[in-house]
């Protein structure tokens, strides 16, 4: 199962938002996924396959390694689908 | 839940604010009045957003300014401030907001119910195109009931 990292910068407002409508595009599409949400700092010390969040958030993660994808509409199901649509196979 | 944490007289209407930190600091206003914050918190949010830019800006012309719990919060709240004119929080055309929804919570979890309420009324077309027109606070809390359990 692929694990989801929702990223904020204080790991309990737009994060806890935004995973609500991962979890709601999930379930539409029939996926299953280990789904966490956490904060900036928290989330440098994290392993998951996909790191999610609001662009200018996500792209403190980057290092090369972590997969990034970046949601600007945190509660268009459209833009949440298709940014996470190709992390999860 | 929602209309607990949102009391009709925590919404407030403004036709502008000269910048985003001050339409963050008026949008906090009613919690400070209401002590679930200190002042600190204010301040803990703007820091936050120059640190590290305009994420609360969470679907277009909504923002929900807030801070960690031990930035200052007392108890859990939420304001909303109403702009007629939106405010810019960063540079792309979807980082400005006319909805302003503060909010402090003293736990990671225990608000949630009311972010899910919140987040219901925004997704909702019709009730968000309602929220968008309303023009008095009785209007808006019309709204906050409608997806309050």
């Amino acid at each position: 199962m692929k694990k989801i990292m929702i990223v904020c910068g204080n790991g309990l407002g737009s994060s806890m938002m935004l995973e609500m409508t991962v979890n709601a595009v999930l379930k539409e599409m029939g996926v299953s996924a280990d789904v966490r949400h956490t904060d900036l700092f928290s989330a440098k010390s994290e392993i998951a396959d996909l790191f999610l969040g609001a662009p200018e958030i996500v792209s403190g993660l980057n290092d090369g390694v972590r997969q990034l994808a970046g949601v600007r509409n945190i509660m268009d199901k459209t833009e949440v689908r298709a940014a996470i649509t190709p992390y999860l196979n | 839940m929602l209309n607990e944490i949102l009391p009709l007289d925590s919404i407030i209407f403004m036709k502008s604010c000269p910048d985003w930190q001050s339409a963050v600091r008026q949008s906090c206003q009613p919690l400070l009045a209401r002590g679930t914050i200190e002042p600190a918190y204010i301040d803990a949010i703007i820091s936050n957003l120059n640190e590290l830019g305009p994420y609360i800006v969470i679907a277009p012309d909504v923002a929900i300014p807030h801070a960690r719990p031990e930035a200052g919060a007392r108890a859990m709240g939420m304001a909303l401030l109403k702009l007629e004119e939106p405010v810019v929080f960063g540079p792309e055309p979807d980082q400005q907001a006319r909805l302003l929804f503060a909010f402090s919570a003293t736990d990671s979890h225990s608000h949630q119910r009311a972010l899910k309420q919140l987040a219901q009324l925004i997704m909702d077309e019709e009730k968000f195109a309602a929220l968008a027109a309303a023009s008095s606070a009785a209007e808006v809390f019309a709204l906050i009931n409608s997806v309050s359990q």
